[in-house]
């Protein structure tokens, strides 16, 4: 070694110029990038993606695209079927007023299924946007300082993990349904609420392990050995690994409050119905299944109508999620 | 050989009885039940503008001894200083300041650079942590350094995974030397690195000491490596130094039985020179129950009664020659080995 000391440079250029060339002949990637790419390939997870954009824009633009005021009784046209069916077991035939048909009270399903799709967008994604701010917070600091805090913040994710969720929000959404909590956005808010308790300790639990894991890499020493503080480790480079999981844990947790609610809704628990046409949440997929599950054998379609929507939606966002954890995920990158 | 220990030049690094424990928790309630003694009891000094090598086998605590010294862990005991500085003693402002002057290059050329960061931005975080806010600054410091280790321009805006093992060498030796450091620890910097890359990236160390007049730590699992890059050596043995001295000194003279083993074990293409092969029974032991009296005894070819008894001190056995072995006598003869 001592004797090439001296031709060293030269070697070391033309080294590098060979794996130069190598690296000019493609273009820079981002991790994100290669994601994107690699999402954009999995068809399953665009389709999915595709059908949540749709519901997306049903939702925002509702009032336009309902053909019907949602509650208005159309005396006289209750029990219709949908418009191709010619015959239903009431005797009556479907017409394309009323697309989906109407439910008991003259009602259009289609236009109540269009705006259950709000309930549905909101309840997937409000809640879930708390979550992930309070789980990640709790999460990073509990992972990254641990000691006492660490200790108390883990036993309080175990017993919120003890405690069964269905039955909680059953509890809470009984207990306190009467109260102003309760009647605020018809409910909704308590509803955000009860999901954002149970939740939260998972996207904490999740992110606790992956700081604990990233916080002896050797990167974050280099970043201390120049002087980082510890804000600036946590927010430049430990936040910026860990969100490819926190990203595919928000893609799971989505489908879960829409199930959550819809559950809730035909427990009548969820939203409380509207009479008011100038509220923003008049009726959710949930509470239709509620109102179509008297009427199952004669008019299936009041039930089918909201079961449908929300099997649709949520399997769009597993199909994404799994396409965004395939993306994501580093053990698939070389 | 007194001639090369050069007494003009100045310490720069004094590490004094240094011991950095490792808590091993069990039960319930996360108890500390017993501690691993990685590093116990350590001293050497590094001097100004020199390459003092650590030696030892994997699990000696090299590592804990570089991270300790740039207080990247917490140590038990000891003292460092740095340039006069007690590294152990100061203020959070007073801390930075002096990472300006000890950097590091890890061994894992991997998990040392953040994956999500381009290689410009790994670069530029220590300038934008010491207050060079202005981008263009930074970006001239960038290029600069990575013209220094033999690297494009362009890469600045790559990112980690677009690299080989080498090059990613190359940034984190880059990024060492951002700040102009005086003191840089080098972590087994090539020994994840294939054979042929190995080579250009010491000579690129050796480089840029000569051009910029830093001092290394230089730590090595075996005295190959360190034989042509260090002008000291130390030899590490279950979290204690067993002998320290100049290259030439170690390499013509070893004293200690562990060094003579270690150094029985580097191939030598002059077969007339060619030494005995000392293969040491057993294996090391675990520094979390280390043996009582001299760590080595239970492999230790010569070993006698008193060897598991006490503990040898580490003394200057001839002028510059530490050595921590009982029967290894004050200026006498090197030890009877076979
Ligand atoms: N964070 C830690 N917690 C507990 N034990 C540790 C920790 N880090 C290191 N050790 C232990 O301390 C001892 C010394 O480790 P260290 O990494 O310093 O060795 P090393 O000489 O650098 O080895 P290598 O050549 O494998 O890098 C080992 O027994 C190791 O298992
Ligand atoms: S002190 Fe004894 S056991 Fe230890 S190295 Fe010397 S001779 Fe061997
Ligand atoms: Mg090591």
């Amino acid at each position: 070694m001592t004797t090439t000391a001296q031709t060293q440079t030269p070697s070391a250029k033309s080294a590098s110029a060979a794996e130069t060339a190598k690296v000019l002949s493609r273009p820079s990637r981002s991790f994100w990038r290669d994601a994107w790419s690699r999402l954009l390939h999995n068809k399953a997870a665009v389709a999915g993606a595709l059908v949540i954009l749709f519901f997306m824009f049903v939702a925002i633009f509702a009032p336009l695209l309902a053909p019907h005021n949602p509650l208005e009784l159309n005396s006289g046209k209750g029990f219709l079927p949908p418009m191709w069916v010619e015959n239903s077991s009431t005797g009556k035939a479907g017409t394309p007023e009323f697309i989906l048909g109407t439910d008991n009270l003259g009602r259009d399903v289609l236009s109540r299924v269009i705006y259950g799709a709000r309930v549905s967008m909101v309840v997937g994604f409000i809640p879930t946007l708390i979550i992930v701010v309070v789980g990640v917070s709790l999460g990073m600091i509990s992972g990254y300082f641990g000691g006492s805090t660490d200790n108390l913040l883990m036993r309080l994710t175990d017993i919120v993990y003890a405690f069964p969720d269905l039955l909680f929000f059953i509890i809470v959404m009984t207990a306190l349904r009467a109260t102003a909590l309760g009647q605020f956005l018809n409910g909704l808010f308590l509803l955000f609420v009860a999901l954002a308790l149970v939740n939260w300790v998972g996207v904490a639990r999740l992110v606790r392990g992956q700081v604990l894991s990233l916080k002896e890499k050797d990167f974050v020493l280099a970043s201390r050995a120049v002087g980082a503080k510890d804000t600036r480790i946590m927010i430049r480079h430990i936040l910026p690994n860990s969100l490819g999981v926190i990203i595919v844990a928000m893609a799971f947790l989505i489908p879960g409050a829409i199930i959550t609610e819809a559950i809730l809704g035909y427990l009548g628990l969820g939203l409380r119905p509207s009479t008011d046409p100038t509220d923003i949440f008049i009726t959710s997929w949930g509470s239709m299944l509620l109102e179509g599950q008297t009427a199952i054998n004669n008019q299936p379609w009041i039930l089918l109508a909201p079961a449908i929507a929300v099997a649709l939606v949520v399997l769009s966002f597993n199909f994404l999620g799994d396409g965004l954890r395939d993306a994501l995920d580093p053990r698939l990158r070389e | 050989m007194a001639v090369s220990v050069d007494v003009a030049q100045k310490d720069l690094l004094v590490v004094q009885n240094l011991k950095t424990y490792f808590p091993v928790r069990s039960g319930v309630f996360q108890r500390i039940s017993a501690w691993v003694k990685a590093v116990d009891d350590v001293s050497f000094t590094v001097k100004e503008g020199e390459t003092f090598g650590l030696v030892g086998e994997s699990g000696c605590g090299k590592t804990t001894v570089s991270r300790s010294i740039l207080r990247l862990i917490p140590s038990n005991e000891g003292t460092v200083f740095f340039d006069g500085q007690d590294v152990f003693n100061l203020r959070s402002n007073e801390l930075k300041a002096l990472r300006r002057n000890m950097q590091i290059v890890f061994q894992d050329p991997y998990s040392s650079l953040d994956p999500r960061m381009p290689v410009g931005d790994i670069i530029a975080e220590s300038l934008l942590i010491h207050g060079v806010k202005d981008r263009k600054q930074r970006n001239a410091v960038v290029q600069e350094m990575l013209a220094k280790v033999g690297l494009n321009p362009y890469h600045a805006h790559r990112y980690p995974h677009e690299f080989s093992g080498g090059q990613r060498q190359r940034i984190g030796i880059a990024r060492a030397l951002a700040l102009n450091p005086r003191f840089i620890v080098c972590d087994e910097p090539v020994s994840a690195l294939d054979v042929s890359i190995q080579s250009q990236i010491l000579n690129l160390l050796k480089d840029l000491q000569r051009e910029y007049g830093f001092s290394y730590l230089f730590v090595a699992h075996d005295l190959s490596v360190v034989e042509h890059i260090s002008d000291r050596v130390g030899v590490m043995y279950l979290g204690k130094l067993v002998e320290v001295t100049t290259r030439e000194d170690l390499y013509r003279e070893p004293l200690h039985p562990y060094t003579q083993a270690l150094m029985s074990a580097i191939p030598v293409p002059d077969p007339r020179r060619r030494r005995e092969r000392i293969v040491l029974k057993g294996e090391v032991p675990s520094p979390l129950n280390p043996p009582p009296g001299c760590r080595f005894h239970p492999r230790c070819p010569i070993a006698k009664d008193i060897c598991k008894q006490e503990i040898p001190a580490f003394e200057e056995k001839r002028p510059g020659h530490f050595v921590a072995c009982h029967l290894v006598e004050q200026g006498g003869r090197s030890t009877p080995v076979n």
